[in-house]
C-alpha cells in the first residue's frame, strides 16, 4: 500500500461518528459544577451558624484577633459550613507574602488546610484593571511542574468571577488521592481584565482569549513558597461500611465514608441485579449536636458515570459535630435511570412517544434549512436540574443503538400565560441521519423518586 | 458568546476536533477524554469569546493545549519517543498513522490540522499561534518526511 492509499484509508477511518455526546457531557459537567444543592437547608444553616459564631463565639472572636482581615475571610467562607468550622477550630494560618509583576501584585493572606483540601485566601492588588482571571499550578523547587501534583491530580475552585481586584478572594485545592504536603510552591497565572472581561492589553485579539484558559501569555506569573504548619494538616476519618440499604426497591450499599474537616465523601455501590442506576442522590447529614449539613455550593456533587454502579457523593463535613463519631445520613430523594429504559423514542410522523420521561411532550416536527427539526416540550419537574439526555446517539451499555446523529439541539424557554413552565427543545436531524419514522434518545435519568419518609442510616465513624 | 451558541457551534466542530485528537494520540479513548476536557474548558470560558468568527481556531487551540497536557502526562507513564527529522528512513518504515504520531510535535500538529481536520494554512497558523509562513514551512517538512504528496489545501 502506498502512502496515498494509507492516507485515504485513514480519512475513511476518521469519518466514523464518535464522541457524539461530547458537547452535552461538557454542558452537564458545567451544570453540575454550578448547581446549587436542592436541600438548601444545610447551606442556610451553615450561613446562619457562622453569623452567630462570628458574633458570639469566643474561639471565632479569637481567630478574628489572629487574622485582622477576618471580616473578609468570614464573607469568603460563609458559603461553607466546613470552612467555617475549620476557621472556628483551628483558625487560619497566616502566610502574609506579597509578590509583584507587571503592575499587579498578589498578596497571599492566609490558608485553611486539612488532610485533603487547602483553601488559600489572597488578593490581587492593581490599579490598572478591574478584574483578574487566575489559574493555578504546583511547581517544584526548581520551577518545573511538581511531579507529585500534575494538573490532573488535583482540582480547584474559586470565586474569581465575582471578585474585583483589591478585594480578598479564595481558591480551594482538592488533592484527590494524595494528601496535602507540608511544603508547596503555588503558582498564580494572572490575566488582568476590564469589567466586561476584555483583556487589558490585547483587545479583540483572538489569542488573548487563550489566556483565560491558561493557554498563552500571562500578565503576571507569581510563585509562592508555602510551608504549612504540620499540626494544621488535620487527619480525617476513613471507614469502610458495606452497609446495605434499599432505595426505591434498589439495593445499594454504603461502601465507605470519609470525613475530613473540609468535606465528607460517601461511596455508594449498587448491586448488579438492580434494575436501575442511581444518579443524583438528595441527602443531608444530621449530627449529634443537631447540626444539619447539606451539599456544598462549590463542590462537585457526585462522581461516577451514568451507567456505573459506583457513586461518590460529597457534602459538608460533620467533623466537628460528632463527638462520639456518630452521624445520620438522611436520604430524601433520588433520580434514577431504569436499565430497561436507557432509550426513549419519538415518532416523527405521529408524535407518539415511547419511554420519554413523564414531563416531556411532543410539540411538532418541521423542516428548517434542509434539516428535520423535532420540537419537544419539557415541563419543569424534579428532573430539571440534571438534564435528561446523556446523549442523542451512540450505544448504551446493552449495545442498543440510538439514532445515529443529530446536528445539534437548541433550548428555549417555554412560556405559558407569561409564566416560565419549562423548556422547548429543538433537535435538528439531517434527513440522511434518519432511518424510518422513529428517532431515539439515550437517557441520563428517567424518573425522580421521593420516599414517603426520609430514609435514615445511622453511621458510626468511631473505630 | 452564550453557552447555547457555544453548544451549537461546538457540535458542528466536534468531528474535526475529534479527528484532531484521534490523530494526535491514535487512541479513541484518549481522544474522547481530551475532547471532553477541551469542550468543558471552552464552555467555561466561552463568555469571554466576543467574536464568533474566531470560534473554530479558539476551540481548536484549547484542544491542542489539552493534547499537550495529556502528552506530558503520558510521557511520565508511557513514553512515546518522537523521531528526529533526520530519521528519514525510520519514518519511511512506519505505517502512516504511526509515522504521524512520531513526528516532532510542531510538525505533527500542522499536518493533523491541515490534512485530517481540514483547516486552511491560515486557520492552522491561527490555531497554533504561529506565522502563516511557519505553518506552510512545517507543512512542507512534515509531508516530505511522511513521503506524502498532497495539494496546498489538502486536495491533490
Amino acid at each position: 500500500m502506498n502512502r496515498r492509499q494509507e492516507y485515504d484509508d485513514l480519512l475513511r477511518e476518521l469519518e466514523r461518528p464518535a464522541a457524539l455526546d461530547a458537547v452535552e457531557r461538557a454542558r452537564k459537567r458545567l451544570r453540575r459544577r454550578r448547581m446549587w444543592t436542592r436541600p438548601a437547608l444545610g447551606f442556610a444553616a451553615a450561613a446562619m451558624t457562622f453569623v452567630l459564631l462570628v458574633n458570639f463565639c469566643a474561639p471565632v472572636a479569637q481567630a478574628c484577633a489572629e487574622i485582622p482581615v477576618l471580616k473578609e475571610l468570614a464573607q469568603l467562607v460563609s458559603f461553607s459550613s466546613s470552612l467555617t468550622d475549620q476557621l472556628n477550630h483551628g483558625g487560619a494560618q497566616k502566610i502574609d507574602q506579597t509578590q509583584e509583576e507587571n503592575g499587579a501584585s498578589v498578596y497571599v493572606d492566609s490558608l485553611i488546610v486539612d488532610q485533603k483540601r487547602m483553601t488559600v485566601f489572597y488578593r490581587i492588588d492593581t490599579d490598572i484593571a478591574e478584574r483578574a482571571i487566575v489559574s493555578y499550578g504546583f511547581l517544584d523547587a526548581e520551577g518545573y511542574i511538581d511531579e507529585r501534583f500534575p494538573a490532573e491530580s488535583y482540582g480547584w475552585t474559586d470565586n474569581e468571577r465575582d471578585v474585583l481586584n483589591n478585594q480578598m478572594r479564595s481558591a480551594t485545592f482538592d488533592f484527590g488521592d494524595s494528601d496535602v504536603p507540608e511544603e508547596l510552591y503555588l503558582q498564580f497565572n494572572i490575566n488582568l481584565r476590564w469589567k466586561d472581561g476584555r483583556p487589558l492589553t490585547r483587545e479583540d485579539d483572538v489569542h488573548a482569549l487563550d489566556t483565560f484558559l491558561n493557554l498563552g501569555d500571562f500578565d503576571a506569573r507569581l510563585t509562592f513558597h508555602l510551608r504549612i504548619e504540620p499540626q494544621r494538616i488535620v487527619q480525617g476519618y476513613e471507614k469502610k461500611f458495606g452497609q446495605e440499604l434499599t432505595l426505591d426497591g434498589q439495593t445499594y450499599s454504603i461502601e465507605q465514608v470519609n470525613v475530613y474537616s473540609s468535606k465528607a465523601e460517601i461511596y455508594m455501590r449498587g448491586r448488579t441485579a438492580n434494575t436501575a442506576w442511581l444518579q443524583t442522590l438528595e441527602f443531608h447529614l444530621e449530627c449529634e449536636d443537631g447540626t444539619i449539613l447539606g451539599q456544598n455550593v462549590r463542590d462537585t456533587l457526585w462522581e461516577g458515570g451514568t451507567w456505573s454502579k459506583d457513586r461518590k457523593y460529597y457534602c459538608e463535613s460533620p467533623f466537628y459535630h460528632m463527638p462520639s463519631g456518630k452521624i445520620k445520613l438522611v436520604i430524601t430523594g433520588a433520580s434514577w435511570l431504569d436499565k430497561d429504559h436507557q432509550m426513549a423514542g419519538v415518532n416523527l410522523k405521529t408524535g407518539e412517544m415511547d419511554g420519554m420521561p413523564d414531563n416531556y411532550e411532543f410539540d411538532s416536527v418541521r423542516e428548517e434549512d434542509g434539516a428535520v427539526v423535532l420540537r419537544l416540550r419539557q415541563r419543569h419537574s424534579d428532573l430539571d436540574e440534571c438534564g435528561v439526555f446523556a446523549g442523542g446517539y451512540g450505544f448504551t451499555p446493552d449495545r442498543m443503538k440510538a439514532t445515529k446523529d443529530w446536528r445539534y439541539w437548541r433550548w428555549e424557554t417555554w412560556m405559558e400565560d407569561g409564566e416560565d413552565v419549562g423548556r422547548m427543545a429543538d433537535c435538528y436531524f439531517e434527513p440522511d441521519q434518519l432511518d424510518g419514522d422513529w428517532v431515539y434518545f439515550v437517557l441520563d435519568e428517567n424518573r425522580y423518586w421521593r420516599p414517603d419518609d426520609p430514609i435514615v442510616v445511622e453511621l458510626s465513624m468511631a473505630e | 458568546m452564550k453557552e447555547q451558541l457555544f453548544a451549537q457551534m461546538a457540535e458542528e466542530l466536534r468531528p474535526r476536533l475529534y479527528r484532531t485528537a484521534l490523530m494526535y494520540f491514535g487512541d479513541p479513548v484518549r481522544a474522547v477524554d481530551v475532547l471532553d476536557e477541551a469542550l468543558f474548558r471552552g464552555l467555561r470560558g466561552c463568555r469571554a469569546l466576543r467574536r464568533e468568527e474566531f470560534f473554530a481556531t479558539w476551540l481548536t487551540r484549547i484542544l491542542i493545549n489539552e493534547c499537550h497536557r495529556e502528552s506530558r502526562r503520558m510521557r511520565r507513564v508511557q513514553p512515546v519517543a518522537e523521531l528526529p527529522e533526520a530519521a528519514v528512513e525510520a519514518f519511511d518504515m512506519l505505517p502512516l498513522k504511526e509515522a504521524i504520531r512520531r513526528l516532532p510535535v510542531e510538525l505533527k500538529e500542522v499536518v493533523i490540522l491541515r490534512y485530517f481536520a481540514g483547516y486552511t494554512v491560515q486557520e492552522t497558523a491561527e490555531a497554533l499561534q504561529i506565522p502563516q509562513g511557519t505553518a506552510a514551512s512545517r507543512q512542507r517538512r512534515a509531508l516530505a518526511l511522511l513521503r506524502l504528496e498532497l495539494g496546498e489545501e489538502g486536495e491533490e
